[in-house]
């Protein structure tokens, strides 16, 4: 469950940063998100509970 | 009479240290926060000292500096000591350059840029250092050499954002770190009820809050600070720029940048998962930092190793911890948290206000009171917190203390960023060419309007079930996703809110932006009463008004114009 939230929250994230840089294509936004996942998929693991 | 006296003299010096750090705040005091800080710590002894004279006698007396030194909490201090000595070892060996050279070859994978920014600004989360500004002032660097000056692959408005967004979570992963982080004080004080909260349980919700905060900072300083300042930042775009002219830096870290990047990795994960048995975090910090002493030492000799050791650690946070600590100290042998403790729960008293109005208030005091390091408020402010549980005021359970204590650490972490009294924010401000206060805003929006209330969902609807063994909060993802979507729309609605006001007439910019922090307050009060007492009205309604209030002050303290 906490590595489903975090995958979600980090890729939520990423997604919002890129659209911030103005950055829009898809291409883009994909990238962005799949950033934001990794970082939040790394958070989870070093995560207790 | 002496019972009078013993009363008052908590109020009394009480009313000196919120007094002096409001002074200070606004620049009335032109000396460094610990010194100010030891300075009324030398004050409230006297007036203690006086006040034990008249009403315990000499023996009383005596007792008063093993109660002040008594307050000093050891670990965290050893713990972030521990962590600047191994940042600095990292520092001094070439781990920061192979970060660096690591992230210049991510941007060539198939992440792309998108994906490695993402990556870059989550950093200092994923690093998990004691004080953001280690890794700070290792990577801005980096960060504007994206721009006009180095590679020209971002332009000028993007880097502000990416600064941006990266000072948010690099000031605000103090909290969240195992090394000496600022959430081990809450941890602590949670320990007296959860047997493993010492293992981290205010970890989750605090990185999970930042991780959102981050991006929503981002969209912050795109849509809403260039309202605000249109002449804030004196960086510019390159004249004439292509792509094809852009050469990414040569960055070329020795072979001992590597091997102590993968030392500090494995220190870290050692510390984590403990899979040599239970040991202090500090001897595996000490340990790792002396492996990579060693390195240094081969090439460069052990003196010089030592000297470029010593250079890399910040003493800021270790000092500002330890005034904040004393200060702490003499509040509470002269009765001042006390003090404290009893204003608040006379400010839930009040109908308008209630319980809920008044944590409401409580969860945002340092963003209201930002100061240089989050410690310092920290370590006076958590023990209050503590009172409001069972063990004293008896005003929240376990489970809503814990509920409240991770919006409220998230939320101190993190003010160290729009602190005016050299507050780290600073440091990127001064990266994107802009003048001091240009990111406060920002940075005190997502504090309070996004970061908090998630860590207070998150620790409801995750942490807390597995905390308590099943016996407190909720298992439920679902719900999670969903107050995580909700607040990410309601701080989106708020930023188009402020944009579309802004754009009424001209200078509406600093009207809209504080009507826009008012509308977010009433929402995180709401909802941080909402995590706290469940679907209460009358505690909605009282939460709404207490995050109102504090929200007013925080956007009164968001300057007009910058001054150079």
């Amino acid at each position: 469950m906490k590595i489903f939230v975090f995958i979600i929250g980090g890729g939520l994230s990423g997604l919002i940063l890129s659209i911030s840089l103005g950055m829009k294509s898809m291409k883009q936004l994909a990238q962005g998100f799949a950033g934001g996942a990794i970082s939040g998929l790394l958070m989870a693991v070093m995560l207790p509970g | 009479m002496t019972a009078f006296l013993s009363s008052s003299v908590g109020y009394v010096t009480l009313s000196i240290f919120i007094i002096t750090v409001i002074l200070a705040l606004f620049r009335k005091i032109n000396l460094p926060i610990q010194t100010i800080l030891v300075l009324v710590t030398l004050v409230m002894l006297v007036i203690g000292v006086l006040e034990r004279l008249l009403t315990g006698g000499m023996q009383s007396v005596l007792l008063l500096p093993n109660e002040v030194l008594g307050g000093i909490i050891v670990h965290p201090i050893t713990a972030l000591l521990a962590g600047l000595y191994l940042a600095g070892a990292l520092e001094a060996t070439g781990g920061f350059e192979a970060i660096k050279a690591i992230l210049l070859r991510l941007n060539r994978s198939p992440l792309g840029l998108p994906g490695t920014l993402a990556i870059l600004v989550n950093l200092p989360l994923l690093a998990q250092l004691p004080c953001g500004r280690i890794l700070a002032a290792a990577l801005l660097p980096l960060l504007f050499s994206f721009g006009a000056y180095g590679m020209r692959i971002l332009g000028r408005d993007q880097i502000i954002v990416l600064v941006a967004a990266f000072a948010r979570n690099a000031f605000g992963s103090c909290g969240p770190s195992p090394i000496g982080g600022v959430g081990q004080s809450g941890e602590g004080v949670l320990g007296a009820f959860f047997p493993s909260a010492s293992n981290g349980i205010l970890r989750a919700p605090e990185s999970l809050a930042l991780m959102i905060g981050t991006s929503l900072m981002a969209l912050f300083i795109a849509t809403i600070t260039p309202l605000l300042y249109p002449q804030g930042s004196s960086l510019h775009d390159p004249k004439t720029a292509s792509l094809a002219e852009a050469a990414a830096p040569e960055i070329r870290p020795p072979l001992t940048g590597y091997i102590s990047l993968l030392i500090f990795v494995a220190a870290l994960l050692v510390s984590l998962f403990q899979p040599l048995g239970k040991m202090p975090v500090q001897s595996v910090l000490v340990v790792a930092g002396l492996l990579m002493l060693l390195l240094i030492a081969v090439k460069r000799g052990f003196l010089k190793a030592t000297e470029a050791l010593m250079g890399g650690i910040i003493l800021l946070p270790a000092s500002a911890m330890v005034a904040g600590f004393m200060a702490a100290g003499a509040l509470a042998a002269t009765g001042g948290f006390d003090a404290l403790g009893t204003i608040m729960k006379g400010l839930s008293g009040f109908d308008l206000l209630g319980v809920a109005g008044m944590l409401a208030i409580f969860v945002q005091l340092q963003t209201i009171i930002p100061l240089a390091c989050s410690r310092i408020l920290v370590a006076a402010l958590v023990p209050v917190l503590y009172l409001f549980g069972p063990a004293r005021f008896n005003l929240l359970t376990w489970g809503q203390l814990a509920v409240v204590m991770a919006a409220y650490i998230i939320n101190a972490t993190a003010s160290c960023a729009p602190s005016p009294v050299g507050g780290a924010g600073m440091m990127a401000e001064g990266t994107v060419r802009a003048e001091t206060g240009y990111l406060k805003a920002g940075f005190s929006f997502v504090s309070m309007a996004v970061m908090a209330p998630i860590a207070a969902f998150t620790m409801k609807l995750m942490t807390l079930y597995s905390f308590s063994s099943g016996e407190m909060g909720m298992h439920s993802p679902g719900r999670l996703l969903l107050s995580l979507g909700l607040a990410v729309v309601v701080a989106v609605g708020v930023m188009k809110g402020i944009r579309w006001m802004a754009a009424r007439g001209p200078g509406l910019a600093w009207n809209a932006n504080f009507t826009g922090f008012l509308a977010a307050g009433v929402l995180a009060g709401g909802s941080l009463a909402f995590a706290v007492f469940g679907l209460e009205t009358l505690s909605l309604v009282q939460g709404g008004v207490g995050g109102a209030v504090a929200a007013c002050l925080i956007a009164l303290m968001t300057p007009r114009t910058l001054v150079a």
